[in-house]
């Protein structure tokens, strides 16, 4: 629709009808109607078109429960949409003018939420979705091109693609990164993100076996069947004085913590342990658990399943050692300083886990 | 003479103080031209009021048209938001599959 003549000026001007108005002869309340209806039909056509994107959002991401960062951002355009949607109704011309800058605003922010979803974090996103499915990504050529990718229109590589020659670039840190154009070199931050992962599941499968192990030990019955080190350490769990109160696993070592009925804990090596067998408790706590600095000093291969093959300390038990196979008493942590000549409670080696 | 109702009265008045038309008008001309209007006959005085609402929903018009055009821009970056994400899922839903069958043939 036209700019309109000022009929109002000219009616203050000349005392008369606008001099268009009755040419055309129409009267000013048909125009207002026309005006009106313009009006109205824009109106509908911009609630029609927000509501089909409220729809298109809420149909392709998960508004509800938004799972990943695509679905944070379209929730958060979504609401915006219904704002400004619901801002609309009835708006006057001045809160029109503002609405036409919201969306202006809003546009722009879309824009950088566009240019961000082919953002090398993004692609690495799908990256780590892909390595969870265990599966190798198919050989590439020398452009980093995979066979489904040529099959596909070369001009439309999805991020995925994209995804393959960023790959590429962790070979080759002379790639330029076709989407800023710039040459980049990520293969450091590709092979400490390896690393990381490398490290984490052998930290579960660590963590796993320890579990495992730890719920033998801690059984009420005796794992007949089980390793010899589990047995020992069974054994050493259910002795009165103490228990196996957990097991450290580390990637290149693996710790028990033996914990006194007081409370005070100390690790002890698993090798250690392996000599425990055929020993009196007290023995072993002696010549081991109060000296747990040496221990640490000793060990160099802690791995909890080479240590299960270990070899066992087979040296006779002096009659001595055997008389100290008693049932421990209320003072057995005095005896111990007075025979070891150390405080096993306030000496060296006592860790906190 | 004053047959407009207070409201309409309002709206002239307000009409006047806002309406960029008169922006070059100082504060005395407009009252002159409220009094000008007060002057009228009561049909010349509806005349004009209809006339100033026409304006204004032709002002508002220009205004959406305006604000549509953003809107039609949001709407072609929400289809692209749409379709990126659509394609994305494809691709690694094909990608899959591709790498699945590779499996199998190995």
């Amino acid at each position: 629709m036209e700019t309109p003549k000022n009929y109002t000026e000219q009616i203050l001007e000349s005392d008369s009808s606008p001099k268009e108005n009755e040419e055309k002869k129409e009267s000013p309340k048909s125009k207002l109607s026309e005006a009106t209806k313009e009006r109205v039909k824009i109106e509908r056509e911009i609630d029609r078109a927000l509501k089909s994107y409220e729809k298109a959002l809420s149909g392709n991401f998960n508004l509800k429960t938004p799972e990943n960062n695509e679905d944070v951002k379209a929730l958060n355009l979504f609401k915006q949409v219904q704002i400004l949607r619901a801002k609309l109704v009835g708006a006057k011309m001045e809160k029109l003018e503002q609405l036409v800058l919201d969306f202006n605003a809003l546009n722009g922010r879309v824009a950088e939420f566009l240019s961000e979803e082919n953002n090398p974090i993004e692609k690495k996103r799908i990256d780590v979705a892909f390595n969870r499915t265990n599966l190798q990504p198919e050989p590439q050529d020398d452009l980093g091109l995979t066979e489904g990718t040529k099959a596909r229109d070369p001009e439309k590589l999805s991020d995925l693609d994209y995804l393959t020659l960023e790959d590429e670039s962790a070979k080759n840190p002379n790639v330029v990164d076709e989407l800023t154009d710039t040459k980049v070199d990520r293969s450091l931050e590709f092979k400490q993100a390896e690393e990381v992962q490398k490290l984490q599941d052998l930290e579960t499968q660590k963590q796993n076996q320890v579990t495992e192990k730890l719920a033998i030990i801690n059984s009420d019955n005796e794992p007949e069947n089980a390793p010899r080190l589990l047995r020992q350490l069974w054994e050493l769990s259910h002795n009165k004085m103490g228990k196996i109160a957990s097991i450290e696993p580390h990637t290149d070592n693996a710790s028990l913590v033996f914990e006194y009925k007081n409370g005070t804990k100390k690790i002890v090596p698993p090798s250690a342990i392996d000599k425990f067998a055929g020993r009196s408790f007290d023995r072993f706590e002696k010549k081991y658990l109060s000296k747990v600095e040496d221990f640490e000093e000793k060990v160099t291969e802690l791995d909890f399943e080479e240590d299960l093959g270990g070899r066992a300390d087979t040296s006779e038990i002096t009659p001595e050692e055997s008389k100290l196979e008693t049932e421990p008493k209320k003072d057995d942590y005095s005896k111990l300083d007075e025979k070891s000549g150390t405080d096993v409670l306030k000496g060296k080696g006592v860790f906190k886990v | 003479m004053n047959s407009l109702s207070q409201i309409k009265l309002i709206k002239l008045r307000d009409y006047l103080k806002t309406y960029r038309h008169f922006d070059t008008l100082t504060e005395q001309e407009k009252e002159d031209y409220l009094k000008k209007i007060l002057e009228m006959d009561e049909a010349k005085q509806e005349e004009v009021y209809t006339w100033l609402l026409y304006e204004e929903e032709m002002e508002k018009a220009r205004m959406l048209t305006k604000l549509k055009e953003q809107v039609d821009l949001l709407g072609s970056k929400v289809k692209l938001l749409v379709n990126k994400k659509n394609e994305g899922e494809q691709a690694l839903k094909d990608k899959l599959e591709e790498i699945e069958l590779q499996k199998n043939l190995t």
